[in-house]
């Protein structure tokens, strides 16, 4: 997420206008609405203040960098995604759960061509 | 109880301190492949080997393609003189990894995890930015399908459809 819409969002979820926001954190409407409209380069600190005031705090990550690799893009475009959304709709757990169903499912499979091959 | 479920519970009861990643990661982020072992990055602290020991022991774990007979002693002595183990239990197979290429140690990937119910139990999985880059370390052609799905996912979640 952006900062602008970082701070916008942390604005909205608290419920405050841009110049409550900005007298809780010390500062002027004006820098509230610049940040928002992105037209200004905070400091971490002035993000901080201004997401403190609003409730939250401040976390800091580092995430690896997305990679443009023209086989992966080759196979993005075989990628079921409706098969994907469904997952998503459903928790961790549900989709671990439906994982063991389809093992499980797997092995029968496995034990009935075992006991054709036997029987033929 | 069907061996993914019991493996885990084995490790949480014993408190081996663990990360799920490999398939069974990638199907808790909505992967719809389907795995049939799972991997999880260990702790390599001695109290947690100890507890690794203790909690597989009862489950027979032994070299996965070794011949049988292969003398194998499930030991802290054996996984401290080793890092990576491939192993077959009576509860199905399990990778004990004490490091991924391009991720680390457990305590280098802990940091990123999230941490979702499997099971009823709280369970470390890696997230899903990391899962992306250890597959892409491990550099294998076979993994490149799965990277392709597994950047398909991101770019769902991305697109604000989602349970963590």
């Amino acid at each position: 997420m952006s900062i602008p819409a970082l701070i916008e969002n942390a604005r909205l979820q608290a419920g405050l206008t841009q110049r409550e926001l900005a007298a809780r954190a010390g500062t002027a409407q004006s820098v509230v609405a610049r940040i928002e409209r992105n037209q200004a380069n905070p400091t971490i600190e002035t993000v901080r203040r201004l997401l403190d005031a609003a409730g939250f705090a401040l976390r800091v990550d580092i995430v690896p960098k997305a990679v443009v690799d023209a086989t992966v893009e080759a196979y993005k475009k075989d990628v079921d995604r409706t098969l994907l959304r469904g997952n998503l709709e459903q928790t961790p757990d549900q989709r671990i759960r439906a994982l063991v169903s389809l093992q499980r499912f797997g092995k029968e499979v496995q034990r009935a061509v075992r006991q054709r091959k036997r029987g033929a | 109880m069907i061996g993914l479920a019991r493996l885990l519970r084995t490790l949480h009861d014993a408190e081996v301190q663990f990360i799920v990643v490999g398939g069974v990661a990638a199907r808790a982020h909505g992967s719809a492949r389907v795995t049939q072992d799972i991997d999880v990055s260990y702790s390599r602290r001695g109290e947690n080997l100890e507890r690794i020991v203790k909690a597989l022991r009862g489950l027979k774990p032994y070299l996965r393609g070794a011949p049988r007979g292969l003398p194998f002693e499930w030991s802290v002595t054996t996984l401290r003189a080793g890092l990576n183990f491939t192993l077959t239990t009576t509860a199905g197979d399990i990778d004990l990894l004490g490091e991924i290429v391009g991720g680390g140690t457990y305590e280098q990937l802990v940091a990123h995890t999230i941490t979702a119910t499997i099971f009823g139990r709280p369970t470390r999985i890696l997230d899903l930015p990391w899962l992306i880059r250890v597959k892409r370390a491990a550099g294998r052609p076979k993994d490149l399908e799965v990277i392709a799905e597994l950047e398909a996912l991101r770019e769902e979640l991305e697109g604000g459809r989602a349970k963590p």
